[in-house]
This record gives structure tokens, C-alpha cells and sequence, in this order.
């Protein structure tokens, strides 16, 4: 009977009805694979890691070409704005940039000030110098519950695992996975990241740890008794050697006293634009 | 049953679909709204292995999964598995999505994603990720709420290209 159709009209029909007895052992067989390849990827992290850049190679074209209206789209409101708006935002940021040019004048005599008074004391730790380079965060939200950003300098400009990476006002995460042109960047508000830190009022170290979706970090085992403020400044402390030293981390927005509780609850707001940064700082460390 | 081999612009249009699919679930949303974002790219590749079962099979589904985990830097298979799962639950039941009410279908494909997000947050555990709750009943219930739309496009893109 089926046969008997236009070719066209039976092959939907036939589709209608089609039955795929092999599917299951089809099933079995990918599940296999994709258990093999889970256990292969855990075990030799490296070897996938490898594996994984000549991989992102393929889909680096995808993720440009989704990023690239949100590119046009910022540049074109750029060159949308009227003259007058544009002589202003000039003006606005040329005092900027002399006013924090100005503020660098005092901070380069203090830093040689400094650098004497370390020599003085015969202070052995090592002054760290560092080298910034800008990078764009690509329009890429790949995950829905982890705290990430992809940006668009990977291997080839000399990206590393591990480097840190800052915003204008403060550190913002660190690289955790490096491709020929792009990078993965883990913020400092998930779960996964931890940072050691420094009170700027009262010198105590602390570690701070991502709280995930509330988009705030948590002092880790801050004891009852320590001297912590709402509204006191943390500063990275560098234990750790990912992020630099005396960089703006959060500052405390909440503190939780339970005498019930072993532990301080502290809640603190990261000083970095977390949610909404387009352009970030990678950090290069230059060991004198 | 033979069936005619799909030409390449056929199979260029399916691949046009899965990229679409792709951007629509990456693309940046506010943090607000991210966990209610509609799983745009399984949706696809499940209406596709229902409706063309010929053409996108358990192999296509699995490889769309590798590539999502590739997108996210993790474990890779991770997705593959979870994919390859939906596509052969899907399969299992297709022949009552094809006929079923909009609503049967929504609740079905409601079911489905979350099997496909329990699977998910399994997987994500045992590296010690964290999966909000909001995430796993919020984007599931949307996605199936989407599905009439993924299914109407999918049905005109098939029957307009002759992908069958």
C-alpha cells in the first residue's frame, strides 16, 4: 500500500511510522563513550586540555560571530552620539586623566619612598611590578550557574592559567582555562574561587570565598572575637601568588555575630564591576 | 526503507537550525533572568530527533552535547551524556508527541527536561558544583512552556526545505 504513493507523500508517511529497533543499542554505545571519555578527561586533565584547544579552534568562529552584534551594536551607539555629547565626554576625561595622572605623580615618590625604607629595614620580601594589558570580555554566557567570562586574548597573546585579572575598580577573577583566542575567567563570586585578603583598618588576613549566586563573597572562618568593621576596605594580601599585592577585593556589607556559631558570618560586596564589565586588566608579574 | 539522501542545503539548513539554537542559549541575559532561560539548543536538537529521526539522530544529539561542553570548559561528555538521553527518551516517544494536544506535549517535554536536569545536577555533584533549585525547576518549566514555538518552527523549516 505505501509503496503505491507518490514518492514524496510515502516517504512522510513511512516517517510517521518509523521505528529505529538499533537506537537503543545506540544508546548504550554513546553512553559508553561518554563515560569513557568523562573518566579519560578527569584522569589526564592536561591531555584533554590539549585536545580541548584544538576543539576550540572550530568553535572560536561560533563564539566570534555571536559576539560580534553586541560589538557592532556598542560601536554603533558610539558613533551615534552628537558632536556636543562627544566634545564633552573628552573634556570629562582628559580632567580624569590628569586629576589620576596626578594622584600617580604621589604614588611613584611614595612607591621609591617605600622601596628606601625596605632597603632601611633590610625587608626581604619581594616588590612585585606589574604589567597591565587590556582585554574584552566576549558577549558569551556558556554555563547558567557558573560565575564566568570569556575574553578575547587566549595562548597566542601569552595568557596563562592562573593569571589574575582586574577591572577599573578592583580584582575581578583569575584565568582558569586558556585557548588560542580566548580565555575563561573565573569570578571572583563563585563558588569554586577563594582569595586571600588583607583589612586595610586593622592588618588581620582572612580568606574570602565566592558565595555563587548572590554575587557576594564570605569570610571563611573568621573567629568570633576579630576586629571587623562594616564598611572596612579588603585588600588582596598575594599569600596564595595568584593576584597581586594590595589590590581592592570587597568591602564588608554585613556582618551575622551568633554566639551559638563557631565562625563571624561576613558578608562582603566585591569592589569590581562583576555583573556588567565589557573591558578587564590581565596581569603580568615582574619579579625584581 | 530507504529514504532520499538530504541535499546540501538541506543539511545546511539543519546546521543553520542547531547554530541558532546555539546562540539563542549563550548569549548574554541579566544574571536575574539567566536561571529562567529556555534551553534553546536541546529543544532543538529534540524536536529535530523526533520529527527526522533519519536525518538527526542519537550520534548528532551526542556530538551537540560535546560541543556545549566544550562551550563551558567542562568535563567533556558531561552534556553528551545528558543530550544523547533526552534524544533517546524523545524517541521513545515520539510517535505519541506527534499526535498529542500542545498541552500533553508540554507536559511530556516538562518531564523530560527534568530528567535531563536531574541527570545534569548528578553529574555536576559529583564534581562538587553547585546547582540552584531556582535554575532546575525555573529553566525546565520555561523550556516547556517554549516548546510550542521550537515545534511550530521546526515543522515549518521542515516542511518549507523538504527536510524530510
Amino acid at each position: 500500500m505505501l509503496e503505491k504513493l507518490p514518492n514524496v507523500g510515502s516517504q512522510i508517511i513511512r516517517l510517521i511510522f518509523l521505528r529505529n529497533h538499533t537506537s537503543g543499542l545506540r544508546l548504550m554505545i554513546l553512553l559508553l563513550v561518554s563515560v569513557s571519555l568523562m573518566t579519560w578527561s578527569y584522569r589526564h586533565p592536561l591531555i584533554s586540555r590539549q585536545w580541548r584547544q584544538y576543539v576550540s579552534l572550530m568553535i572560536t568562529p561560533v563564539i566570534y560571530l555571536i559576539h560580534m552584534p553586541f560589538d557592532y551594536c556598542q560601536k554603533l551607539s558610539e558613533s551615534l552620539q552628537t558632536r556636543a555629547n562627544l566634545l564633552n565626554n573628552n573634556i570629562a576625561l582628559r580632567a580624569k586623566v590628569m586629576l589620576l595622572q596626578g594622584q600617580l605623580q604621589k604614588f611613584q615618590s611614595l612607591q621609591l619612598e617605600n622601596e628606601k625604607l625596605r632597603q632601611l629595614l633590610k625587608y626581604s620580601a619581594v616588590s612585585q611590578r606589574l604589567r597591565l594589558t587590556l582585554a574584552q570580555v566576549i558577549a558569551i554566557q556558556a554555563s547558567p550557574f557558573n560565575h564566568e567570562v570569556m575574553i578575547n586574548q587566549g595562548s597566542n597573546q601569552h595568557v596563562f592559567v592562573g593569571q589574575a585579572v582586574l577591572d577599573a575598580h578592583g580584582i575581578l577573577g583569575q584565568v582558569i582555562d586558556v585557548m588560542p583566542y580566548y580565555a575563561r575567567v573565573l569570578l571572583l563570586t563563585d563558588t569554586r574561587s577563594g582569595i586571600s585578603v588583607q583589612n586595610s583598618r586593622t592588618n588581620q588576613y582572612g580568606i574570602l570565598v565566592g558565595q555563587g549566586n548572590t554575587g557576594l563573597l564570605s569570610f571563611l572562618n573568621a573567629p568570633l572575637t576579630m576586629d571587623i568593621k562594616k564598611g572596612d576596605v579588603l585588600f588582596s594580601a598575594g599569600l596564595g601568588k595568584h593576584y597581586p599585592v594590595g589590590y581592592p577585593v570587597g568591602v564588608v556589607r554585613r556582618i551575622d555575630k551568633n554566639t551559638t556559631e563557631q565562625f563571624l558570618n561576613i558578608q562582603v560586596a566585591p569592589s569590581a564591576n562583576i555583573n556588567s564589565t565589557t573591558l578587564v586588566l590581565l596581569v603580568w608579574v615582574d619579579k625584581k | 526503507m530507504n529514504y532520499t539522501d538530504l541535499s546540501f542545503s538541506g543539511k545546511f539548513i539543519i546546521v543553520l537550525v542547531f547554530c541558532l539554537g546555539l546562540i539563542l542559549t549563550v548569549i548574554p541575559l541579566p544574571r536575574v533572568v539567566n536561571d529562567f532561560r529556555p534551553n534553546f539548543f536541546l529543544l532543538f536538537t529534540l524536536c529535530l530527533v523526533m520529527l527526522l529521526p533519519h536525518r538527526v539522530n542519537l550520534g548528532i544529539a551526542w556530538i551537540n552535547g560535546l560541543i556545549i561542553d566544550n562551550f563551558q570548559g567542562i568535563l567533556l561528555g558531561q552534556y553528551a551524556t545528558c543530550f544523547v538521553i533526552s534524544a533517546y527518551l524523545i524517541l521513545t516517544i515520539r510517535h505519541q508527541m506527534l499526535v498529542f494536544s500542545w498541552l500533553l506535549q508540554i507536559i511530556l517535554i516538562f518531564g523530560l527536561l527534568l530528567c535531563y536536569q536531574l541527570l545534569l545536577f548528578w553529574l555536576q555533584g559529583l564534581q562538587g558544583q553547585l546547582v540552584s533549585l531556582r535554575w532546575f525547576i525555573g529553566s525546565a518549566s520555561i523550556s516547556a512552556v517554549c516548546w510550542p514555538l521550537i515545534r511550530m518552527a521546526s515543522d515549518y523549516i521542515v516542511k518549507k526545505y523538504a527536510l524530510y
